[in-house]
């Protein structure tokens, strides 16, 4: 299956901060949007990523308070980003071997965009779905084989 | 090909054992050691060994008052998923996908018969699953562009 990642993207634009906004803005906008990072941007060019594992790992273990921490200090900067016209493949690939749970896309017609596991997920229920089609097709002509043959 | 999902137990995959909590572990010490281990979820117990809640990377961001510093002393049981959604080692994988795409679930705990915790599957685990059994989806693709070397000099 050579499909796209443009395949798989929401219509949802990317959730953006600037990159001298604080930790507590960030968490606040994902709280509210329902989503589990922000895309970190200066002048409209991505930066780097904040996810609920930045959070946990250079915040809250830290013991600082977000209130008082710059999230350019905090983000993963320059992240793995893939493009629309990449194959979905590439983004399984990344998801499965460094943990990746939301990946940057370069998108030139609507700004930045993400990838996350749920569009994978998709992608991935569609592959099962197919694969049980095809075993049920197949059960199917074994039991029907069976009548009368011989 | 066909049929590898459908047939896949959930007790063929590889899963980790989980961190394992009681209800009064305090907060601040289950953060360290969800860094400490590389996890994004741990599991409570009774003390009997029986689940009885999860505590995940979205409840951390989401239940705690980031405007102090207050939750240290806060208990794992105030924050917690209460009897969450489980799965056992005979199910299928498709019914995990299922449970955890529906529910937007990313740590599904693994218990037996008796609501011991076995394993906990991560949604990174039914991924590398999958595209180990359907290599054909994830591997045969065109050499990926942007692994190209960025440099003039040859490894």
């Amino acid at each position: 299956m050579n499909k796209k990642i443009s395949d798989f993207l929401s219509d949802d634009k990317a959730l953006t901060v600037d990159s001298n906004a604080r930790v507590i803005d960030a968490i606040k906008l994902m709280n509210s949007e329902k989503h589990n990072y922000v895309l970190v941007t200066q002048n409209n060019n991505v930066q780097g990523i904040f996810t609920e594992r930045d959070l946990l790992n250079r915040v809250l273990s830290e013991k600082k308070l977000p209130a008082d921490v710059k999230i350019c200090d905090v983000m993963t900067p320059n992240p793995d980003a893939l493009s629309v016209d990449d194959y979905i493949g590439y983004a399984v690939e990344r998801m499965a071997r460094y943990g990746y749970r939301n990946i940057p896309v370069e998108d030139s017609k609507q700004g930045p965009v993400v990838l996350t596991v749920w569009n994978v997920m998709t992608h991935i229920s569609d592959i099962l779905t197919d694969a049980e089609e095809i075993e049920s097709d197949r059960e199917m002509v074994e039991e029907m084989s069976d009548i009368g043959g011989g | 090909m066909a049929g590898k999902i459908p047939r896949t137990q959930i007790n063929s995959i590889r899963r980790r054992d989980p961190i394992r909590l009681s209800p009064t572990s305090r907060l601040v010490d289950v953060v360290m050691t969800m860094k400490d281990e590389k996890r994004g979820a741990a599991i409570v117990e009774d003390n009997d060994g029986k689940l009885i809640g999860i505590v995940t990377e979205h409840d951390l961001r989401t239940k705690l008052d980031h405007g102090s510093l207050d939750w240290h002393s806060m208990t794992v049981e105030q924050v917690m998923i209460s009897k969450p959604k489980t799965i056992k080692s005979s199910q299928y994988l498709h019914e995990a996908l299922a449970i955890m795409n529906t529910c937007r679930f990313r740590h599904i705990p693994v218990v037996d018969d008796d609501n011991h915790v076995t394993g906990i599957l991560s949604i990174r685990d039914i991924i590398m699953r999958v595209a180990k059994l359907y290599p054909q989806e994830f591997l045969n693709l065109p050499p990926d562009p942007h692994s190209e070397a960025s440099g003039q000099y040859g490894g």
